[in-house]
C-alpha cells in the first residue's frame, strides 16, 4: 500500500500532530503536578489574634484527616477531625490563637493526612510579643 | 492518498469549534442569584468594570455580581436562616467541664436542581456569645470548634471551612468569634448548608461552659462570602469531541481507500 500526501491532508495530519502534543504535555503536567494532594499551610495575625491552619484540595476526591495541637496556660490543647472533599473544592482549618502577655512560645503543630498517609506537618512558633 | 477541500475545511471548522464554543458557554449572562445585594455594572469597552471574585465556575464575563456576605443564623429547633432572631430570651447549650457537647444546624432550603451555588474565595466570620457558670474562684476554659459545611442529597457531607478557638470565659455573657479564609467553592443542586459547633469545656469541676443562640441580643451567626446561585456551565466542547474523532477517522479511511 502506498501513501500518496497533499497539502490538505499533511496540514490535517500536523493539526492533529499538534493537538496530541498538547494532550501529552497537558497529561505530563497533570500527572507530575496536580495529582496530588496539596496542603497550603499559614499562619497570619488578624487583628489581635492569629490564625493559624491549613487549607488541603486535591484533583481526585478523597478522605482526608487532620490533628492541631498547641501549647498553652491549662495545658495542651488539641483537636482533630477528618472529612471528604471533592475538587474543585478545598478545605480550610484556622486555630485562632491570642497569645498571653509574657507567655511562653507557642508551638501549633499541624498534621494532615490523606486517606491513611501522612502528607504535611508542620510546627508553627508564635511568640506573645508579636501578639 | 487525497483529501478533498471541502473534509479540510470540515476538519478546520470542528476544531475551531472545539476551542471557541466552551468560551461562548462561559460567556453565558445566564447567571441568577440568591436574595440579597447585588450590583448591576455594564460592562465598559475596556473591559474595566466593577466586580467581585466570584469563583472561577461562575462565568468570568457576568456582569451581574452578588456582592453583599450572606449571614445565617442559627436558630432554635436546630435551624440555620438567613431570618435574624427576634426572641428576646436566647436558648442555651450547657456543656459540664470534662465533657464535649457537638451540636448540628442545618439550612432547610436546597441548591434546586439546575443550579448551583457557588462562594467566592473569602473570610468565615463566626460569632457566638458564651459565659461560664460558678463563683468568682472557678474557672472554666471552652475549646468551641465549628465546622461550616453542606450535606448532599445522597447523605455525604463536604466541609468547607473549620475553625477552633479556646477560651478562658468569664461569668458574664461575652461575645466571641472565629474566623476562617476559605477557598472558593461550587455546591451542587439538592445540598443543604449546615454548620456544627463542638464545644469542651475544661476547669473547675460542676461548672459548665453556656453557648447562647436565637436570641435578639445574642445572635449567634456565621457570616460568609457572598453565595450566589448560577447555571453550571455545561462543556459543550467535549460534545464535539467524538464527532471531531469520527470525522477524522472516516477521512483517513476514505484517502486509504483512494490510495
Amino acid at each position: 500500500m502506498r501513501l500518496k500526501f497533499s497539502l490538505p491532508l499533511l496540514v490535517a495530519v500536523i493539526i492533529l500532530i499538534a493537538a496530541l502534543v498538547f494532550a501529552a504535555f497537558s497529561l505530563l503536567r497533570i500527572v507530575s503536578h496536580d495529582m496530588g494532594v496539596k496542603v497550603e499551610n499559614f499562619c497570619v495575625k488578624v487583628a489581635d489574634f492569629w490564625a493559624v491552619g491549613f487549607t488541603v484540595k486535591s484533583l481526585e476526591a478523597g478522605v482526608y484527616r487532620y490533628f492541631m495541637s498547641y501549647n498553652s496556660s491549662i495545658g495542651t490543647i488539641s483537636y482533630s477531625d477528618e472529612g471528604y472533599i471533592e475538587p474543585p473544592n478545598s478545605f480550610t482549618y484556622a486555630v485562632n490563637i491570642s497569645p498571653e502577655p509574657n507567655s511562653t512560645i507557642i508551638v501549633v503543630n499541624i498534621r494532615v493526612w490523606w486517606g491513611e498517609q501522612l502528607v504535611d506537618e508542620v510546627n508553627h512558633y508564635i511568640r506573645a510579643d508579636d501578639g | 492518498m487525497k483529501m478533498h477541500g471541502k473534509e479540510i475545511i470540515l476538519l478546520i471548522a470542528f476544531l475551531t469549534i472545539m476551542i471557541i464554543v466552551p468560551e461562548l458557554a462561559k460567556a453565558s449572562p445566564d447567571i441568577n442569584f440568591l436574595e440579597g445585594s447585588y450590583v448591576f455594572t455594564a460592562r465598559s469597552p475596556d473591559e474595566t468594570f466593577t466586580r467581585t471574585s466570584l469563583s472561577e465556575n461562575v462565568s468570568e464575563a457576568a456582569n451581574m455580581l452578588k456582592i453583599a456576605d450572606d449571614t445565617l443564623y442559627l436558630r432554635r429547633d436546630w435551624k440555620l436562616t438567613t431570618a435574624a432572631p427576634t426572641s428576646a430570651t436566647a436558648a442555651t447549650i450547657s456543656a459540664p467541664t470534662g465533657s464535649s457537647t457537638t451540636v448540628r444546624w442545618i439550612n432547610e432550603t436546597a441548591v434546586p436542581g439546575g443550579y448551583n451555588w457557588t462562594i467566592p474565595s473569602g473570610s468565615y466570620n463566626f460569632i457566638f456569645w458564651m459565659r461560664r457558670t460558678g463563683g468568682v474562684f472557678d474557672y472554666v476554659i471552652a475549646i468551641v470548634t465549628f465546622t461550616f459545611g453542606y450535606v448532599k442529597p445522597d447523605g455525604t457531607e463536604i466541609s468547607i471551612v473549620a475553625g477552633t478557638r479556646s477560651i478562658s470565659l468569664s461569668r458574664r455573657v461575652t461575645q466571641y468569634s472565629i474566623i476562617v479564609s476559605g477557598g472558593a467553592m461550587s455546591i451542587s443542586p439538592g445540598s443543604k448548608l449546615f454548620i456544627e459547633v463542638s464545644i469542651t469545656a475544661i476547669g473547675t469541676a460542676g461548672q459548665s461552659a453556656v453557648f447562647y443562640y436565637d436570641g435578639s441580643r445574642q445572635s449567634t451567626r456565621i457570616i460568609t462570602p457572598p453565595i450566589s446561585q448560577v447555571v453550571p456551565e455545561f462543556p459543550l466542547g467535549a460534545a464535539f469531541l467524538p464527532s471531531l474523532l469520527l470525522l477524522t477517522y472516516f477521512i483517513f479511511r476514505r484517502g486509504l481507500r483512494r490510495v
